[in-house]
């Protein structure tokens, strides 16, 4: 395990907060200047606005969002949500830059899906793949003499969620250290998490295939080249050893993998490394190939553009 | 000229649809009405259908890119009540009759639909990642549907809780299934993948666990000190969070980025 980084000095406590403190009064200021706005009925000049009553109706394009709003800018209900979100405390989601060991790996890029969720300290390796609605969280924290490190001190650590190269945590699954405990969570290398599994607070090894529903929960370790069958529910102090097959609730032994079954393991991951790269390139809009997918499905490609420009 | 009439056009069928729809479900077309609700229900039906009207006219000439989906929602006529000290993530959506207390948090992706029934969470309680707190609309045992848990309950993530009353310091472990019409006692521990079958009962002081929920052990008697101090750990962890946002959303500021780079472009 490596040693996990050290939490936030003192000054950077204060250059925090002293932070915070500016960012709420200018928003204050800044909620003021809207109602005044409001108030004398200029707000019809924004700019925003000002695009509806353009002469030019093609210009009229999804902007118009800000027409039907109420003239209350700050209260919008644009959505908050950020795929990547620090934590102060904790440290802030990563994607590794280590050189891939995985063959297939070589060359690709992590996909993280848009409304997946990614807080505090994450990392992720390359070729991995988030996909959409996952939950991952590395904000917890842990005695240092817990994992005996330091067993004089009373200081708190961070443990992070760390996910190998080749990973992929599919739709809705949910990965997060323990809040009780503050155990972190490693998963290794070409591990399929399923749809909607839950990993809190444990351990996963390379080449583990996890079934749709799973749930394992902090302590328990799952080790390398065994498989989860759906909605196994492995608890605190299991271990699944290597090369088995582990089904129910609560979770037990049910075979021996064959050398087919094993082989079949590295497969899954395998394709899904391939799928999650045609993801990562349709959610970069813009790109050649996809400009053609996109006219074919009845989508004028320049105002995808457009919009694309203008968030730069 | 030419462009707008185009998308004007192909918006019209959308817009006699829904007009249709509400004029429909207006004239109490769809279904039987139940019987307290009907004022309200029908105020809140003329307005929206004026609002969505007026909403199908105006965005006929594009889409819509930026999500606006809220974390808090009103849903007919009644309003999600917080504290101060509610951390709501800004991916989790609090819905219609929900009441919060203090010190509490609803984690990434959750749901609290109060629709049908009122939701009412204790002080010091946590909902976890991606679960699901919903009612029905009527329990055959004639009790309300309404959904309470007491202080200091966690929910683990992934968990499904339905029409169910809740005592104090209650832990529910990851992926828990809670049927309609359940209710637990105070000092409970719920394994995780617990399925608790509707209209069950579970008593104080216990650990249950399996599917369907089965008896474990007992309780000690620190136990209780234990669970509150998960709460409260959870509730640490939850401030951490509520530091990163701003009382108030800056998201319509990247909107007005936006429009400022298209009227630099000369685009307009």
């Amino acid at each position: 395990m490596p040693p996990p980084p050290p939490g936030p000095t003192a000054f950077q406590f204060f250059r925090h907060y002293l932070g915070r403190c500016i960012r709420e009064t200018g928003q204050m200021f800044d909620r003021v200047g809207l109602r005044g706005e409001a108030a004398s009925g200029s707000w019809k000049s924004n700019k925003a606005t000002r695009i509806m009553s353009s002469s030019d109706p093609s210009k009229i394009d999804s902007l118009n969002w800000a027409a039907h709003q109420e003239p209350w800018l700050f209260d919008t209900p644009l959505s908050r949500h950020r795929t990547m979100m620090p934590v102060f405390r904790a440290g802030q989601p990563r994607i590794s830059t280590d050189e891939p060991t995985m063959s297939v790996v070589e060359g690709t890029t992590p996909f993280i899906a848009p409304c997946s969720t990614l807080v505090g300290d994450v990392t992720v390796h390359q070729g991995a793949s988030i996909w959409y609605g996952a939950v991952i969280r590395g904000d917890t924290h842990i005695k240092k003499e817990k994992i005996g490190l330091d067993k004089e001190s009373d200081e708190e650590v961070h443990i992070g969620v760390v996910i190998g190269e080749g990973t992929n945590v599919q739709d809705n699954a949910i990965i997060s250290g323990c809040p009780y405990t503050g155990l972190g969570v490693r998963i290794g290398k070409g591990v399929t998490v399923g749809h909607s599994a839950s990993i809190v607070g444990a351990t996963v090894g390379d080449n583990v295939l996890v079934g749709m529903g799973s749930t394992i929960s902090a302590g328990a370790v799952v080790e390398s080249g065994s498989f989860l069958a759906a909605g196994t529910v492995v608890r605190g102090g299991q271990v699944v050893k290597s090369g088995e097959l582990w089904a129910g609730q609560p979770a037990r032994k049910l075979k021996d993998l064959t050398e087919k079954q094993k082989k079949q393991l590295f497969y899954q991951a395998d394709e899904y490394v391939k799928l999650s790269q045609r993801h990562a390139h349709t959610m970069e809009l813009g790109g050649e190939e996809d400009e053609e997918v996109l006219r074919m499905n009845g989508v004028d490609v320049g105002d995808v553009k457009t919009i694309d420009d203008g968030k730069k | 000229m030419q462009n707008l009439s185009h998308s004007l056009l192909s918006k019209v069928p959308n817009t006699l649809r829904s007009l249709s729809r509400q004029t429909k479900r207006f004239m109490g077309g769809g279904g039987v009405e139940p019987v307290g609700v009907v004022p309200r229900e029908r105020n809140v039906k003329v307005g929206r259908a004026i609002k969505e009207t007026g909403l199908a006219a105006k965005v006929a000439g594009g889409e819509e890119v930026f999500s606006v989906r809220r974390p808090l929602m009103p849903l007919l006529g009644s309003t999600p009540v917080l504290s101060n000290d509610t951390f709501i993530a800004p991916s989790a959506t609090v819905i219609g009759d929900v009441t919060l207390y203090d010190y509490t948090s609803i984690w990434y992706s959750s749901v609290l639909l109060g629709d049908y029934n009122s939701i009412k969470l204790g002080g010091m309680s946590n909902v976890q990642d991606r679960c699901v707190i919903s009612t029905i609309p009527k329990l055959t045992t004639g009790f309300p549907s309404t959904v309470t848990l007491g202080n200091y309950v966690s929910v683990g993530p992934n968990s499904v809780l339905t029409s169910c009353t809740i005592g104090d310091n209650v832990i529910i472990g990851e992926g828990t299934v809670i049927g309609s019409g359940s209710v637990i006692s105070s000092n409970v521990i719920l394994e995780p993948g617990t399925i608790v079958p509707e209209y069950s009962f579970i008593p104080g002081d216990q650990k249950w666990g399996g599917n369907p929920a089965s008896y474990i052990e007992d309780l000690s008697e620190h136990a209780t000190d234990d669970i509150q101090g998960h709460a409260k750990q959870v509730q640490l962890l939850a401030e951490d969070h509520f530091e990163e946002y701003l009382p108030y959303g800056n998201a319509y500021r990247h909107l007005e980025e936006v429009v400022e780079g298209e009227i630099g472009e000369g685009k307009v």
